[in-house]
């Protein structure tokens, strides 16, 4: 085989990936703070997908990987329910700017973490469970409130298939958690400043 | 002459030094998982007693499921998976524990094909920090074998391992809080009104968490407001940090943040909340929504009322009112809440009578928050009746004339007039938009008898329908009247 037929056939099998969009895809509008991101209160995710208390399900998901992740320290779920009810707020609703500069005042954050999960569904399909979860993340400043990150994560279970049936994702908290693990990944790559030793 | 021996408080200098804080043989309270599948308050006991098996082969000591019950009770613990600081330190103390396990079941199914999936989260109870925490997922086809030899067939096929895997990375042993902290630890804030006016008196109230900090522990309060310290008192009940002032002249946002002076002198501040100094109504528009005539609205079935704020504010309530000539308020309807984004008005009044034709002033009132009110008003004129068609009718031989005309009211949108024979055929058909109006035909030959039937529509610009059926138009010279004048209800083209 001639050495252009080669590059032609390598470019060809590039072109889908070069086309495909990075996932997670990160915004940033601001910088995080600059004496780090230690303390950080994980917000009730918003739930505009369809499976049953997946907001609950991600948003525990999602903090166990912070704390597993041994860099940050993560403010107690009870805690921020418990402020919630007190400023009269739902635990399916995103607070305004004032309210999170409440809890955080309260809570003594750096950063909030809120959400919406835009698809989770989990499905069984012929033989194999099909998984599908769309969430966007945003890390907002624990003193006053405003956004600084977003953050745009798609995956379905099969994506992680190697051979057979060898490393699909089958359940919808597996997949949740590796796609948490692939954001706070990406999260420090990008500068997020964990905890000092 | 110097011993060359270390003396043991240096020992134990050194020791500390070098290990760090002291490390804790932990006592866990393994807390019920809280179990999603069944609802977002439902508890897993099963699951739980899994749990407690697989950390009791650790050797770590646990408390008994009866204590965390008791505890459970006592505290008024509904919710299971997400307990509060104050809690899980209560938990520390009063069951004799360094650490709280508490867990939630995220998946648990038996078909089509058994998963199960937990996550549990290790908190220590010193300083209700997460310790540790882990997600643990696992689906049959998880462990299905290239030989397809011993797979899982059920639940307790997978809870075989998957405990296991859960809680491996467990530590057993806890490293100690470093410091026992002073806490500013706010229960409740109530900070009255949201709204108010210049000079008006606003009210914070904190509830701590514990109001009784012992001799010597309570920090100094003070609310502080624009620049200006505002001190707390305790209330006569002891259940309230009090503290009042008078509102500021500025309008604007004002936050409030509550500033703590602990005896150690250490200082903390904490935002409270905020309110807003509102000193003017708000400000009202209306737009009414008619078919405009000379820099007037009219309307005849639905006329939309959209009131709108010029500067948007938040409304306590509005009320509109409908008010005729006589200064009588035909309509009056309101509510506590938001602007509505569009009212519509049919024409009737409150009773549900249809209001008479006329002229009415459409009169929109809101209130602030604070109270401050403003209203708005605007003139509509309502015309039901149908357009009023004169027909006049006469003849010269054979030809026939007739004159259409129209009584004082709305423009039209447009008129027909069909003369039919009596055999059926068309013998005329005239149009327009405008009237006066003459038509001239001739009288048609044959067997007709000298009968002829018409068919009158006319339809002014609101909507209103005049519809006359004639059937002997020769018979009258003023149709209005009469016996042989129809007038019809619903469309009928053909008679």
């Amino acid at each position: 085989m001639s050495r252009l037929c080669r590059c032609c056939i390598v470019m060809l099998l590039l072109l889908p990936a070069a086309c495909a969009r990075e996932v997670p895809t990160l915004y940033e509008f601001a910088d995080l703070p600059e004496n780090g991101a230690c303390r950080i209160a994980v917000l009730p995710f918003v739930d505009k997908g369809s499976y049953p208390r997946g907001a609950a399900i991600l948003s525990k998901v999602f903090v166990s990987e912070l704390v597993a992740s041994g860099k940050f320290k993560v403010v107690l779920e009870g805690d921020i329910l418990d402020l919630y009810k007190q400023l009269m707020i739902y635990p399916n609703a995103q607070p305004n700017q004032e309210q999170l500069q409440i809890i955080g005042g309260r809570l003594g954050v750096v950063l909030f973490i809120g959400g919406d999960i835009v698809k989770m569904q989990q499905q069984k399909n012929r033989k194999t469970m099909e998984t599908d979860l769309t969430f966007i993340l945003r890390v907002y400043d624990g003193t006053d409130g405003r956004m600084l990150w977003e953050t745009y994560h798609r995956r379905r279970g099969d994506y992680y298939q190697k051979v057979l049936h060898f490393g699909r994702i089958n359940t919808i908290t597996g997949l949740a958690r590796q796609m948490s693990r692939e954001v706070i990944s990406l999260w420090l790559e990008k500068g997020m400043a964990p905890c000092p030793r | 002459m110097v011993v060359n021996r270390l003396h043991p408080a240096w020992i134990a200098v050194f020791f500390v030094l070098m290990l760090g804080r002291p490390v804790l043989a932990a006592g866990v309270a393994v807390f019920p998982l809280l179990d999603l599948t069944v609802s977002s308050n439902g508890v897993s006991y099963v699951l739980t007693d899994n749990v407690r098996r697989e950390i009791a082969k650790k050797g770590v000591q646990l408390v008994s499921d009866r204590e965390i019950m008791q505890f459970l009770v006592r505290h008024r613990i509904r919710t299971l998976g997400s307990l509060t600081s104050h809690e899980i330190m209560a938990a520390g103390r009063e069951l004799q524990v360094e650490l709280v396990l508490q867990g939630t079941v995220c998946q648990l199914q038996q078909s089509p094909d058994p998963a199960v999936s937990l996550t549990v989260e290790l908190i220590r109870t010193s300083d209700a920090s997460v310790v540790w925490a882990n997600t643990e997922a696992l689906y049959s086809s998880d462990l299905t074998s290239l030989l397809g030899l011993q797979d899982p067939e059920n639940l307790n096929d997978l809870y075989a391992v998957f405990f296991t895997g859960l809680l491996a990375s467990m530590p057993t042993e806890v490293v100690s809080s470093s410091t026992q902290k002073e806490l500013l630890d706010i229960d409740s804030v109530i900070l009255m009104p949201k709204a108010v006016r210049p000079g008006e008196k606003v009210r914070c109230k904190v509830r701590m968490q514990t109001m009784d900090l012992g001799n010597g522990l309570r920090p100094g309060l003070t609310a502080s407001v624009a620049g200006r310290d505002y001190p707390f008192a305790l209330d006569s009940e002891g259940y309230y940090f009090v503290a009042d002032w008078p509102a500021q002249n500025t309008a604007g946002r004002y936050p409030v943040t509550l500033k703590a002076l602990w005896p150690s002198g250490r200082k903390e501040t904490v935002v409270l909340g905020s309110y807003t100094v509102d000193d003017r109504a708000p400000d009202v528009a209306l737009y009414l929504r008619g078919r405009e005539v000379n820099g007037r609205i009219f309307f005849s079935d639905k006329l939309y009322i959209v009131p709108t704020l010029t500067d948007p504010e938040p409304v306590s309530r509005w009320q509109v009112m409908v008010v005729d000539r006589d200064d009588q308020v035909i309509v009056r309807q309101g509510a506590s809440d938001r602007l509505p984004d569009r009212l519509t008005w049919r024409g009737r009044t409150t009773l549900g009578a249809l209001a008479p034709d006329g002229d009415y002033t459409i009169v929109f009132k809101v209130w602030d928050r604070t109270m401050l009110s403003s209203s708005v008003a605007k003139e509509v004129s309502f015309r039901r009746n149908p357009p009023q068609i004169n027909l006049e009718l006469q003849t010269h031989g054979d030809r026939i004339t007739v004159k259409l005309n129209k009584e004082a009211g709305m423009p039209l949108a447009y008129w027909w007039l069909k003369v039919y024979e009596q055999n059926g055929r068309l013998a005329k058909l005239s149009e327009g938009e405008h009237l006066p109006a003459t038509i001239e035909f001739e009288r048609p030959q044959g067997e007709n008898d000298g009968r002829l039937a018409g068919l009158l529509v006319a339809r002014d610009i609101l909507g209103n329908v005049t519809r006359k059926k004639i059937k002997n138009l020769l018979g009258q010279k003023r149709e209005d009247g009469g016996g042989e004048v129809e007038m019809e209800k619903e469309w009928l083209e053909e008679f």
